[in-house]
């Protein structure tokens, strides 16, 4: 027997037991995740008792020990300036206002660049500060209270210099749409803790859905279960959660246990499995309506909470979301991916100018980001829970020209060859790691790949990223592409 | 005990290898391959041939590896290296590997048995089951007085191999609701299900089944199940995600349903539709199958990147949906399971490679479909005889732009750019530095001494290389040219010019498009592919004077949709005089070519209607060379390859040169495939799961059919006896005795085969997505059904983002309460509760849906706004039951929602809540849900009713 036939043959044992429907909460297509994740586990993990019958979301081990229980990725869409932020550059400075020289122009992709650039110094001043002497701008005075939380990796570089794209990279390993984001390759991987609420959770702020839309935190080629919950930005923070007005809860209940009571009939009658896994899927429906909205409710948290993130429970804001992630990393969500949208800094417009909306969008999650931080640590989660944020790629040290000609307010293009994003948390060693050139243009020394990034990611959650893998159009899918060199980079872990 | 026994039949079923080797023949495809592909092929197959071993071709098997030992030795096990190693003891020696990246489970006893067996028998190969044409085998079974249908005659042999026996047929409730959804996608009516239990004529069922074939909502049901494998959208996907006007393919789709349109046919319109001899309307609609690609319109993307992804999602989706066959990893090696080598991928390239589609923002080229149905037709036929006319103008000079040999190569006295620098060499002009999208050259020339009057400039582009391997280039594209003569005082005056003959039309922009003062032109837009040239007619000969010069200004202004500028780089200038040139322009042919394309123009402008994407093809002489990848690597290429078809997937050798003749090679009755998938998917349909479970994957890495006889039989059926008609198709098997079983299983069957694959009940699945909502829609009498159109936007909470402030406008009136396959499908956010209810994203082609059961469904069901609207339609309804009491009310819900009756416990169930809940609001009131406490409960009633397994499920 192949393992699939074998594992079809070890479901059909399990299926006799009445236990099995008792406690079986997935539903048609069980028998096929198993095989799969029998597939991805073999080798590995074949003491597993469980595997035969496991359900998708039921929670299961690693490949090998976790550092990190859940990660919080706090992604900057559009591309912060690396340059106005944590990679000081003073050559760059000298260099303000010349012609770009040559060398950097050929040969290279540009979104909007056009004819010979001028050479953009650095808008805002550096300094040290911590312990490590790092490098950080005025912009982000309470980042740089944490800083000795902290990891910078400054020599981040990706393939990909458009938006979409290289969203649809960082979150899915590929360019094109279809496979799955890595929350939903780590809920396949590692199931769901606590049933009560989903395991893969998405927060917008910004005003904007990030540029690749939904395929982001799509399921891609994995099934449905797996797709990211975007919780929502006004109304029920997962989508229907609430009752409909009218029907309070004590009805509620009793709606369901009268569905109860029918469906168990039915199965009396009909013997089928997915029956009994209904039953179960409307008890936790109906324990996820307390408990969800409990997780979302930010105005249970006290004013020195909301003092310390910057957050209201009147709006809805990036403060707010960095908040509702560490509620819900409380409660066991696994993957919980935050998007704030805005960071295009082209300079074509006031909004998007380095000298203009950047300002503001450093101060909207500069607090935030150091609340999230500081709470976790002051909750002791900080050294299980994994902190990521950045871009999808870097900006240009040259200043942007689109059209050729020198624009109204300050901008930088797209720069895929260096950008600068942080970790924090989970066994990563604060410090830093990594150098670009002396103007910031390309990554030059210990450089990571986007596919280096997610394999480390993966490796914190004890999955080995080769390993994890899913049957799909013949091949053995991952989420780093096997034509795709990548590896865990374990010089980040203390 | 008897649990055991089931579970050795089982055993058995699926797995013939429990037998002892030695007591019988040993077949390839049953025993020997599926160890292989699991153990032995990852490393030693398409991909890597690890120690130059593989086993994908079998004289490779019984060839040498490369450190020299026999690898297979017919007959001889003991002395095949093969043996040797996965029998060793030695660790580093065993295979599979016991250590390191690659390393597997050691084979087990049976499974090296079966091995030596094999060999010692000769180590045979056979084909895979799948590229194998299917026969219809001839079948017996024990018991005669089961089946009214051909095929139960294969599905009863399968059972009473396995000791099982069918169950008895369902109650007529069951198999009408189920075979009512299976066909149309609805639940029966109340009057429908009267109507059939009513009637006790020996061919009631049959009837039923015409009637729903029938009716126009079985192509909406069955348009739902192939918009997964089209990846439908309204939206092009990517950042901006524009709409796309899509749903004229959708409404084809439903009307080729409808119309019962053979599958052949079906098929073949969507590959190659536009390349039929005289395309309908219909057939250009259908290719919208292959324009159903993404398209990005984010602002400094590379067109050609996002082109190259389109043809590539084509391949996959024409291979995935119809084939079976998962074509994915041939981009970048061999088929590291199938013997399919690495060039055929690009082979199957280059039948989509020449298209006219370059990811565009406007989604060129674009069809216009009269709004007037009478029409549409001649709309078309206008749109494509004025390609046709265009390329029959231009081919009368393109052909002497070659054959015409007096060129004369002018001396450049001085050449001028805005950007960047311009330099001349050996006759080549170039440019240096950067240039932008707004680039002006001015250019002065010089013919040699005694050249007669002028009457041509002939441009000619050059690749940026020689190596055509480096295509494709930055776009460069020829546009606002203006001549002038120059006298030695400095006098300019213009010369006018024309016509503009290209050596091949290709892209959005007319030849002549170079002398308006539009930015488009003659080039390579957005890329350049290869050299092209470009002949500009002079309204008259030119005569230069003494010291007098001529003067070409042009302006390279037309960046791509991505924004990259597409400037001259590289180019030559010649002139002649020959006065044929204008001749062309004044010969009568010209001049009725010129009037008749105006004509066309004027009546195409004037249309009114929508604007699809379409295929078309470029004309031959600008087709866009197809490369081998190196490395499966678009930016390293290698040897040019001409199209064709796997070798192993031709045995009948049908022609296959162009994207049409591709097209009936898949759908040719000897291709052993193309009719097991279609009739495999429509069995999944019917029956929940299908012969194949995988129904994208019939290669060697797919499952194995649990019913092959079964599989070939139906194949065969709906080629030769009904002319691959899908209703007569999808009509045998809802006629047949195992479908109509009930699906009520006892418990030791529900034990022994929990998925119902051997099928010895009656199907029993839960509705989809779609299903869900029509289901509510209709039992609640609040379903609009109305024909195709653009798609609508029924209510879905706010809050919901998107990129670009794009907003979902709730839709008014009935378009509120269409079915779901009319819903807009905008890729980046879909719908979200049919998202819940596991329909794909459909950003790619989607070949199997999975069922899900998750806690999130119920939030729909029960809390979507949407929901409680047709809640309280259906409590009306159920309070307007005629002249009853509570119970009675409660009854007939039921009936609406399941047509089924209540059991009395159920109904004791229902009442009891109502009485319950009557009791709360009255106490806590009823508002906001309702005015008085009856019509509160009621509604939550009816709700209940709508969430019940039994109405969840068919």
């Amino acid at each position: 027997m192949n393992v699939i036939e074998q594992l079809r043959h070890d479901n059909g044992l399990l299926n006799t037991r009445r236990q099995f429907l008792k406690s079986c909460i997935a539903g048609l297509g069980t028998a096929w995740i198993s095989s799969q994740k029998m597939d991805l586990l073999a080798g590995e993990l074949a003491s597993i008792g469980h595997v035969g019958n496991m359900s998708p979301l039921d929670a299961h081990l690693a490949h090998f020990a976790p550092k990190a229980k859940r990660v919080i990725f706090l992604h900057m869409a559009g591309a912060p300036s690396q340059l106005e932020l944590f990679d000081y550059k003073p050559d760059l400075a000298k260099l303000n206002g010349a012609d770009c020289p040559k060398e950097f122009l050929e040969g290279q992709n540009f979104a909007f660049i056009q004819g010979v650039p001028k050479m953009l110094g650095t808008q805002y001043p550096f300094h040290q500060a911590g312990d490590n002497k790092q490098w950080i701008s005025d912009r982000l005075p309470h980042t740089e209270k944490i800083i000795d939380d902290l990891c910078i990796i400054r020599s981040m570089y990706t393939d990909q210099f458009n938006h979409a794209p290289a969203q649809l990279l960082m979150h899915t390993g590929h360019t094109i749409l279809g496979h799955p984001a890595i929350g939903s390759w780590v809920t396949y991987g590692l199931g769901n803790d606590n049933q009560n609420l989903p395991g893969f959770i998405v927060l917008a702020s910004g005003g904007n859905q990030p540029d690749a839309g939904k395929s982001v935190w799509g399921s891609g080629f994995l099934p449905s279960v797996y797709q990211g919950v975007q919780c929502r930005s006004e109304g029920d923070p997962v989508l229907y959660l609430g009752s409909p007005e009218g029907i309070p809860r004590d009805v509620r209940r009793k709606a369901i246990d009268a569905i109860t009571r029918i469906n168990e009939e039915t199965h009396e009658e009909m013997q089928d499995p997915e029956t009994i896994a209904r039953v179960q899927q409307y008890e936790t429906a109906f324990r996820m309506q307390i408990h969800a909205s409990d997780a979302f409710d930010i105005k249970k948290e006290p004013d020195y909470i909301h003092a310390l993130y910057g957050s209201n429970p009147a709006g809805s804001s990036f403060a707010n979301n960095c908040l509702l992630a560490r509620r819900l990393a409380e409660r066991g969500t696994r993957f919980i991916q935050l998007f704030d949208w805005g960071w295009d800094s082209h300079g074509a417009a006031e909004g998007e100018a380095l000298n203009g909306g950047f300002v503001r969008k450093c101060q909207s999650v500069d607090q935030a980001t150091y609340g999230l931080i500081t709470d976790l640590k002051q909750r002791g989660m900080l050294e299980d829970t994994l902190v990521i944020w950045g871009g999808e790629f870097g900006r240009t040290p040259m200043r942007e020209n689109r059209g050729g000609t020198e624009m109204k307010f300050i901008g930088r293009d797209h720069n895929p060859g260096a950008f600068t994003i942080w970790m924090a948390g989970a066994g990563i060693k604060p410090g830093s790691v990594g150098e670009t050139d002396p103007i910031g243009y390309r990554a030059i020394k210990d450089k990571i790949s986007v596919y280096d990034l997610q394999a480390t990611i993966l490796h914190s959650m004890g999955l080995n990223h080769k390993k994890l893998s899913y049957m799909f159009q013949g091949l053995h899918q991952t989420l780093t592409p096997v034509t795709k060199p990548s590896r865990v980079v374990t010089e980040l872990f203390a | 005990m008897r649990i055991l026994k089931n579970f050795l039949i089982l055993a058995a079923a699926f797995s013939a290898a429990s037998l002892s080797a030695a007591e019988r023949e040993v077949l390839f495809n049953r025993d020997i391959r599926p160890i292989l592909n699991t153990s032995c092929t990852g490393c030693h197959g398409g991909v890597k041939k690890s120690a130059g071993v593989s086993f994908i071709y079998r004289d490779e098997a019984l060839g040498v590896s490369s450190n020299g030992k026999k690898i297979i030795i017919p007959g001889d096990p003991d002395n095949s290296e093969v043996v040797k190693r996965i029998t060793s003891t030695d660790s580093r020696y065993v295979m599979p590997p016991a250590h390191g990246d690659h390393h597997r489970e050691p084979l087990k006893p049976h499974e090296i048995d079966l091995i030596k067996e094999w060999i010692r028998q000769g180590a045979k190969y056979e084909e895979h089951w799948a590229y194998i044409p299917p026969k219809k085998e001839p079948v017996e079974t024990k018991r005669k007085d089961w089946g009214s249908k051909p095929m139960d005659a294969y599905v009863l042999a399968n059972l009473e191999k396995n000791n099982l026996s069918p169950t008895a047929e369902a109650p007529k409730t069951q198999w009408l609701r189920r075979a009512t959804l299976d066909i149309t996608g609805l639940p029966p009516t109340k009057e429908e299900l009267d109507a059939f239990l009513g009637d006790q004529s020996p061919d009631a069922y049959e009837k039923t089944v015409d009637r729903l074939l029938a009716s126009p909502r079985f192509g909406e049901r069955w348009a739902s199940m192939w918009m997964d494998l089209a990846r439908y959208s309204d939206s092009y996907g990517l950042e901006k995600d524009p709409h796309r006007e899509a749903w004229p393919y959708r409404d084809w789709l439903i009307s080729a349903f409808n119309r019962d349109m053979p599958y052949t046919e079906f098929v073949r319109d969507q590959l190659a539709g536009d390349l039929a001899d005289k395309p309908t309307t219909d057939q250009l609609k259908a290719t919208l199958f292959q324009r159903l690609t993404k398209t990005n319109t984010e602002g400094g993307t590379d067109d050609e990147q996002f082109r190259v992804e389109a043809v590539i999602d084509r391949i996959s989706t024409n291979w995935n949906s119809l084939q079976g066959i998962t074509m994915g990893c041939v981009q970048c090696h061999s088929h590291p399971y199938e013997p399919i080598p690495h060039d055929d991928y690009f082979k199957f390239m280059s039948y989509f490679n020449s298209s006219e589609d370059c990811d565009l923002d406007d989604d060129f080229p674009l069809h216009v479909l009269a709004s007037n149905p009478a029409e549409q037709q001649k709309a078309t036929d206008a749109q494509l005889e004025r390609i046709s006319l265009q390329n029959q103008r231009n081919r009368r000079g393109a052909e002497w732009i070659n054959k015409d040999q007096a060129w004369i190569l002018p001396e450049i006295t001085d050449l001028k750019i805005n950007t960047g620098a311009l330099k001349q060499k050996d006759g080549v002009i170039f440019t240096e530095g950067t240039q932008t999208q707004d680039t002006t050259y001015n250019l002065t020339l010089r013919p040699p001494a005694g050249t007669g009057p002028l009457t041509a400039i002939k441009f000619t582009i050059l690749p940026d290389s020689d190596d055509l391997a480096k295509a494709p280039f930055r776009g460069s594209v020829l546009s606002n040219i203006a001549l002038g003569k120059v006298a030695p005082d400095g006098t300019r005056t213009p010369v006018p010019l024309s016509f503009v003959y290209g050596d091949g039309l290709a892209g959005p922009n007319a030849p002549e498009r170079s002398l308006d003062q539009s930015s488009a032109g003659f080039g390579g837009y957005p890329k350049l592919f290869r050299k092209m040239e470009a002949v500009i007619v002079l309204q008259s000969p030119l005569t230069l004077a003494q010291g007098e010069t001529l003067v070409a200004d042009l302006r390279s202004n037309q960046p791509t949709s991505g924004g990259q500028a597409t400037p001259l780089r590289k180019f030559q200038i010649h002139l002649i005089a020959n006065p044929g040139w204008q001749r062309l322009l004044t010969d009568p042919e010209h001049v009725a070519l010129n009037k008749r394309i105006n004509e066309l123009n004027q009546y195409i402008a004037g249309l009114k209607g929508t604007k699809f994407p379409v295929m078309l093809d470029r004309p031959p002489e600008s087709t866009r060379e197809t490369r081998f990848w190196i490395g499966g690597n678009a930016l390293n290429k290698g040897k040019v390859l001409e199209p064709g078809v796997p070798k192993i997937l031709n045995p009948y050798n049908a022609p296959a040169r162009n994207r049409r003749e591709m097209s009936e090679w898949i759908t040719h009755p000897e291709n052993s495939l193309f009719s097991r998938v279609f009739v495999n998917r429509v069995f999944f349909e019917l029956f929940g799961n299908g012969i194949v479970q995988t129904l994208g994957d019939f290669g060697t890495t797919g499952l194995n059919p649990t019913n092959q006889p079964l599989l070939d039989y139906l194949a065969v059926a709906f080629r030769d006896d009904y002319q691959w008609k899908p209703k007569a198709l999808i009509k045998e098997m809802v006629l047949s005795s195992t479908y109509r079983q009930d699906h009520k299983a006892s418990a030791e069957l529900a034990a022994q085969d929990p998925k119902n694959l051997l099928l010895a009940r009656g199907p029993r699945t839960r509705l989809s997505g779609e299903m869900i909502r029509d289901q509510a829609l209709a039992v609640s009498g609040l379903l609009a059904n109305r024909d195709g159109g653009p798609s609508v936007m029924p209510p879905q909470p706010g809050g919901i983002l998107s990129y670009g402030g794009w907003k979902w406008t709730p839709a008014e009136g009935p378009d509120r309460f269409r079915r779901a396959l009319y819903t807009y499908w905008k890729r980046t956010t879909p719908y979200p509760s049919l998202m819940t209810f596991d329909t794909p994203m459909r950003d790619v082609c989607s070949t199997q849906r999975i069922t899900t059961n998750t806690p999130l469904q119920p939030l729909v069901t029960m809390n979507d706004p949407a929901y409680i609207e047709m809640a309280r339609s259906l409590a009306q309804k159920m309070e307007q039951a005629p002249g009853a009491g509570p119970r009675e009310k409660l009854a007939h819900g039921y009936l609406l929602a399941t047509q089924n009756q209540p059991t009395d416990k159920a109904l004791d169930v229902l009442t009891q809540l109502r009485e319950d809940l009557v009791t709360q609001y009255a106490a806590t009131g009823p508002k906001p849900l309702a005015d008085t406490p009856d019509q509160a409960a009621m509604i939550n009633l009816a709700s209940v009713l709508l969430n019940l397994d039994t109405a969840l499920t068919k």
